[in-house]
C-alpha cells in the first residue's frame, strides 16, 4: 500500500513539474520570438562566416601537402661511352620506357638489335629544360657508336636522359599527385567528366537539383548507378573539407560550402582544383591522386599525351578507383570506359569516328612498377640528413621539393647485389654463424667527392641502422697512411727508401699500463725500408716512425685529410684506436684519390621548387691542404700494397692492369675488417664486422677487401694514374738506398721529392753492367 | 533599445571577425623554402665559397685556352665546355658551371674543364675556390704549358683579388718561366 501511493506520488510530481516548465518555455519563445530570431540568424551568419574561411583559408593557401622527390644522377650518352646494348636496355626498363614495334608517344622504344629508336620524355633539370626528342642511338662494340636526332637528322654530341627516381620524402599521409594546370589538361578529358560526372557544371551554383533529378532517372532507366548526384564542386569540397560521414549534417555543410566555393571561385579555378585532387588509385600505401598522376600511374605518359581511350578510362574510374582498377578488374574498367564514350558520343562532345578508334583499342595500362620508397634507405638517410641542415623536415615532405642526388643507380643496384653475394659466400666458407655479420660501404667518383653508392646493412635494401653512417668503429691500419704521408711531407728526413726499425715497442700509457703492440704475424722485421714498412702493415716500425715525428704531427695531418671528429694524440692513434664511420673514411682517403686536394663529399647537386626554381646548388669545391708531392708518394706505396703487400689478393678478381691504391685494417682481436681504396674512377670503403662488437675470423684482406674487389671488378673501368707533381723526380737506388744507375743490377727507380734522393754514389755505377752495355750498343 | 545595442555589437563583431578571416587567408600562403648556404660538406669547407671584390668580372679577359684547344677528343667534352663558354658570356655562371660539373663527371682528369671551372668561380667572385681549382687543373696540365700559363695568370689575378700582390708577382713569374 505504502509502494502503491509512492508510486502515484512519483508518477505525479513530474508531469505537473513538466507541464509548468513547458509552459514557461512557451511563454518565453512567445515573448522573446524576435530576439531569438535574431540570435538564430546571426548565429547562422557567424557560422556561414566562419565556413567562408575554412573555404577561402585552404582554398588559397597550399591545397596540398606534396612529397618530394629524389633522382639519381642522370646518365648522359655520347659517342664511344662503354654502355653495352643490354645494360641500355635495362636502363630503358628502370625509366619506365616501354618497348613497342612503332614508338608513337614519349617513353617508347623499338629494339632491332644494335639500334634504338627512342621516343624521349621531357625533363626540366636545376639548370636547363631537355626537351623531347626522336632519336635513334647506335651501339657497337659494348659502346655508343652514334646519336641521331631524326627530327633533322643531326648527330648529338650529348644526351642527357631523364634521371631515375629513387625515392621520395612523404607527409604522413602518403598522396602522391603531379600537379596540372587547367590549360595543360586535354579538352576530351574536361569534356568526359562534365559528361558523366556533372553535366551542368557551368550553370549550376554548386548544387544541382536539375542534376541530381537527372542522375535519379538515368540510373533508373539503366537499371545500374551510372551518374552521380553530387556536382563536382560538391564532390570536390567533400574531398577537400570534409570527412567521409555520411549525414544530413554534412550534406548541408557541403552544399553551403559548395555554394561559397562557387560565388568565391571561377569555375575553371574549381574545375582545377577537383582534376588535381580527386582520388583515382592506390599503389601500395601511395594514394594516386589528380589526373596528372594517375596518367604517369596507369599510363606512364603525361596527361597531355592522352588518347580519347585512355582518357576515357580514367574519366570511369572517378566513379570507384578500386572497383574499376584496369589492372585488378580488366572487364569491368573496359566496359565503363566504353560506357563514357557512348556518353561522350551521346552528348556530341566526341565525333563517332573518334570513338570508334577508341573502341578498337584495349586498356593500353602500362605494366605496374611499383615505386619502393625505400629501395635504397642508406643513400636516401645520406640525402636527408644532409638537407636537414638546409630545410625543415615539413618543407621536404610537403613543398614538392626535386632533390637532385649524385646517386648512380646502376652502380648502387650493382654493388648492393655483389656486396651482398660476396658477404654470404664469406659467411658459408668460414663457418660464420649467420645473422651475426653486418658490413657498410661507400663509394664516390675519384674526382669531384659525389658519393653513387651507399649500402649501410647486410641486407641492403633493409631500412635500419646505417652502418655506412653511424657505425662508429676503431679504423685500425687505415690510420697508417696518414703517418707515412706526415713523414713523407718532411722530405728532408724521409723518403720511400728511408730505414726504419720494426722492433719491440713498450712505450707507458697514462693509465699507468704498459702498450706493447705486436705486428699481425707476431714476427720482428728489423730494419725495413719505409714503403715496405706500409706495404706490409708493420704495426712496430709504424710505431716508431710515428713516434720519432710526433703524434700531434699525425693527427694534424688526419685533420688536414677531411677527418672531423675530435681525434687523441696518443701513441695507440697510430695504430687506428681512432674511430670513425665508414663515410668519415671515406672522406679521409678521397684525399688522396684527389692527390692531396680535399673534396668534400655530396650526395646533392641541386634543389628545386616543385615550379622547378633552382633553390640550391651542391657545388663541386676542392682544397689543396696536403703537399701533392707527399700523397704521391705515400699513393704509390698503396699501389705496392696491392701488388706486393696485404691487399695482393685483390688481383685474383681484378685486372693487374687497373694500378689499385689500397689498405687493409683489421682491428685487435679481429673485430673490425676495413679495406679503402681507388682506381681511377671511383674510390670505395668497406666496413664489415658484428653489431656487439664481438671479435670474428676476417681480417682486412680475408673480409673486406673480398667484398671490396667483387664491386670494384664490376665498376672500375679506369686505370689510377698518379700524376707526379712538379717537384717529384725518378731517382734509381741500388739494394743500399744509394745513387745508382741502370748498369746496377737490383737497382729500382723510386720517386723523390726534388732534393731529397740519396746523392751519396753506389759503387756499382759504371761497373761492370756499363761496359757490357756499351759492348753491345756499340 | 537593450537588444538593438546587442545588435550592433554582434554585427560589430561579425565585421571584425570577417575582417580576420580576410588576414588569415593571405597568411595560409606557404613561406619559401628555407634559403639554406649551399655548404655539404662532411668536413666543411667554408672558406672556398666565400666571395671576394674582383671589380667587373667581364673586365678580365680568359687567357687563350678556347675548348678546341683541350686536350680532349671527346665531342660531348668539347660540346659541354661549348655550352658552358656561352652560359657565361649570357652572365649564366651558375649554368655555365653545373654544365661543367657534367663534364668533369665525363672527363675528371681533363685539366681545361677545371681551368674552366676556376674561370667561373673567379667571375663568381669565389676567389679562393677559383685558386684551389686553378691548382688542381696545374696538377693534371702535366706537360700542358698552355693551360699552365693561364692557370698561374688567373692565379696571380685571384692574389691580388685577395690582396695579396707578393702572391700575385709570385705566379705571374711562374707564368713567365713556362714561357
Amino acid at each position: 500500500m505504502v509502494k502503491k501511493k509512492v508510486k502515484t506520488k512519483t508518477r505525479k510530481r513530474p508531469s505537473r513539474a513538466r507541464k509548468s516548465i513547458v509552459q514557461k518555455i512557451r511563454t518565453y519563445l512567445g515573448e522573446n520570438r524576435f530576439k531569438l530570431g535574431v540570435v538564430f540568424v546571426v548565429s547562422s551568419l557567424l557560422y556561414v562566416i566562419y565556413l567562408d574561411y575554412v573555404v577561402r583559408s585552404q582554398f588559397e593557401g597550399k591545397r596540398w601537402a606534396l612529397p618530394a622527390h629524389v633522382y639519381a644522377n642522370p646518365v648522359e650518352l655520347y659517342q664511344g661511352l662503354p654502355l653495352s646494348v643490354n645494360q641500355f636496355e635495362s636502363l630503358l626498363a628502370d625509366l619506365r620506357f616501354q618497348n613497342v614495334s612503332r614508338p608513337s608517344a614519349a617513353g617508347m622504344y623499338r629494339r632491332s638489335g644494335d639500334t634504338f629508336t627512342v621516343k624521349t620524355r621531357a625533363f626540366t633539370f636545376w639548370d636547363a629544360a631537355e626537351s623531347a626528342q626522336t632519336l635513334n642511338i647506335q651501339f657497337s662494340e659494348n659502346k655508343v657508336a652514334s646519336i641521331l636526332d631524326l627530327s633533322n637528322q643531326q648527330t648529338l654530341p650529348i644526351l642527357r636522359l631523364e634521371p631515375v627516381r629513387v625515392g621520395s620524402f612523404y607527409p604522413s599521409h602518403k598522396e602522391e599527385r603531379v600537379l596540372v594546370k587547367i590549360d595543360e589538361v586535354p579538352q576530351t578529358l574536361i569534356d568526359g567528366l562534365i559528361a558523366i560526372e556533372d553535366r551542368d557544371f557551368y550553370e549550376h551554383y554548386g548544387v544541382s537539383l536539375k542534376g541530381i533529378a537527372r542522375a535519379l532517372l538515368t540510373n533508373l532507366q539503366a537499371g545500374k548507378v551510372v551518374q552521380g548526384g553530387s556536382t563536382l564542386t560538391q564532390q570536390l569540397v567533400k574531398n577537400f573539407f570534409l570527412t567521409s560521414e555520411r549525414s544530413l549534417w554534412r550534406k548541408a555543410k557541403e552544399a553551403v560550402m559548395s555554394l561559397i566555393l562557387e560565388i568565391r571561385y571561377e569555375k575553371d579555378e574549381i574545375l582545377e582544383a577537383y582534376l588535381n585532387e580527386v582520388f583515382l588509385g592506390q599503389d601500395g600505401v601511395r594514394s594516386i591522386n589528380g589526373f596528372g598522376m594517375a596518367s604517369v600511374f596507369y599510363f606512364n605518359q603525361p596527361l597531355a599525351s592522352l588518347k580519347p581511350h585512355q582518357v576515357a578510362l580514367m574519366v570511369g574510374l572517378v566513379k570507384g578507383p578500386s572497383y574499376y582498377n584496369p589492372r585488378r578488374n580488366p572487364n569491368r574498367a573496359q566496359e565503363r570506359r566504353n560506357l563514357v564514350l557512348e556518353e561522350m558520343v551521346k552528348l556530341e562532345l566526341l565525333p563517332e569516328e573518334q570513338q570508334r578508334i577508341a573502341l578498337s583499342h584495349g586498356l593500353d595500362v602500362s605494366p605496374l612498377k611499383r615505386l619502393n620508397n625505400s629501395r635504397f634507405p642508406a643513400y636516401l638517410d645520406l640525402v636527408k640528413r644532409q638537407l636537414a641542415r638546409d630545410y625543415q623536415e615539413e618543407d621536404l615532405t610537403s613543398e614538392g621539393l626535386n632533390i637532385f642526388s649524385t646517386l648512380d643507380y646502376s652502380i648502387q643496384t650493382t654493388a648492393e647485389r655483389l656486396f651482398k653475394k660476396t658477404m654470404d659466400a664469406l659467411v658459408k666458407d668460414y663457418g660464420v654463424k649467420k645473422g651475426v655479420l653486418q658490413g657498410a660501404m661507400v663509394i664516390t667518383r675519384r674526382e669531384g667527392g659525389e658519393i653513387v653508392a651507399v649500402i649501410g646493412d647486410r641486407n641492403p635494401p633493409f631500412n635500419g641502422f646505417n652502418r655506412a653512417l653511424d657505425a662508429i668503429r676503431p679504423i685500425g691500419s687505415l690510420v697508417k697512411p696518414a703517418v707515412y704521408l706526415t713523414a713523407l711531407e718532411d722530405s728532408s728526413n724521409y723518403t720511400l727508401i728511408t730505414p726504419i726499425e720494426d722492433a719491440e715497442v713498450s712505450l707507458m700509457q697514462f693509465s699507468g699500463e704498459l702498450w706493447e703492440p705486436k705486428n699481425y704475424d707476431e714476427l720482428v722485421h728489423g730494419i725495413v725500408p719505409l714503403h715496405s714498412a706500409l706495404t706490409h702493415s708493420y704495426n712496430l716500425a709504424t710505431v716508431k716512425l710515428g713516434m720519432d715525428i710526433n703524434v700531434s704531427k699525425v693527427k694534424r695531418t688526419l685533420e688536414r685529410l677531411g677527418v672531423n671528429r675530435p681525434i687523441k694524440p696518443y701513441p695507440s692513434l697510430l695504430l687506428g684506436s681512432l674511430a670513425l664511420p665508414p663515410i668519415e673514411v671515406t672522406q679521409m682517403y678521397q684525399t688522396f684519390a684527389g692527390e692531396g686536394f680535399l673534396t668534400p663529399l655530396r650526395s646533392i647537386q641541386s634543389v628545386t621548387s616543385n615550379e622547378h626554381e633552382r633553390l640550391q646548388r651542391y657545388p663541386l669545391t676542392v682544397r689543396q691542404t696536403v703537399k701533392p708531392s707527399a700523397v704521391y708518394l705515400t699513393n704509390t706505396i698503396m699501389q705496392e700494397v696491392m701488388t706486393k703487400g696485404t691487399g695482393r689478393s685483390a688481383y685474383q678478381r681484378l685486372s693487374p692492369t687497373l694500378n689499385l691504391a689500397g689498405k687493409t685494417g683489421t682491428t685487435d682481436e679481429l673485430r673490425d675488417s676495413w679495406f679503402a681504396g681507388f682506381s681511377g674512377d671511383y674510390l670505395a670503403v668497406v666496413w664489415l664486422g658484428r653489431d656487439d662488437n664481438k671479435p670474428f675470423k676476417f681480417t682486412g684482406a680475408s673480409g673486406a677487401l673480398q667484398v671490396w674487389s667483387a664491386v670494384m671488378g664490376a665498376i672500375a673501368k679506369e686505370p689510377l694514374q698518379l700524376t707526379p707533381p712538379d717537384d717529384i723526380e725518378f731517382v734509381t737506388v741500388d739494394e743500399s738506398g744509394l745513387l745508382a744507375d741502370e748498369s746496377c743490377s737490383n737497382a729500382v727507380q723510386y720517386p723523390f721529392i726534388k732534393g731529397s734522393a740519396p746523392t751519396e754514389k753506389s759503387p756499382c755505377r759504371g761497373g761492370l753492367g756499363k761496359w757490357l752495355n756499351r759492348i753491345f750498343n756499340d | 533599445m537593450h537588444v538593438r545595442l546587442k545588435l550592433i555589437w554582434l554585427l560589430g563583431l561579425v565585421v571584425v571577425l570577417s575582417g580576420c578571416a580576410g588576414v588569415s587567408m593571405h597568411n595560409q600562403v606557404p613561406a619559401p623554402v628555407g634559403q639554406g648556404h649551399p655548404s655539404s660538406s662532411a668536413s666543411g669547407d667554408e672558406g672556398a665559397s666565400q666571395t671576394y671584390p674582383i671589380g667587373d668580372p667581364n673586365e678580365y679577359q680568359q687567357f687563350d685556352i678556347s675548348p678546341s684547344a683541350s686536350s680532349t677528343g671527346n665531342a660531348a667534352i668539347l660540346a659541354l665546355l661549348d655550352t658552358a663558354r656561352q652560359a657565361r658570356q649570357e652572365g649564366r655562371l651558375d649554368v655555365a658551371a653545373s654544365t661543367l660539373e657534367r663534364a668533369v663527371r665525363i672527363e675528371p682528369r681533363n685539366p681545361v674543364v677545371w681551368h674552366e671551372l676556376a674561370w667561373v668561380r673567379f667571375q663568381q667572385k669565389q676567389v679562393r675556390l677559383a685558386v684551389s681549382l686553378a691548382e688542381k687543373s696545374n696538377l693534371l696540365a702535366e706537360q700542358n704549358t698552355r693551360i699552365r700559363v693561364s692557370n698561374w695568370l688567373l692565379i696571380s689575378e685571384c692574389e691580388e683579388a685577395l690582396g695579396n700582390p707578393v702572391g700575385a708577382e709570385r705566379a705571374r713569374e711562374q707564368a713567365s718561366n713556362l714561357q
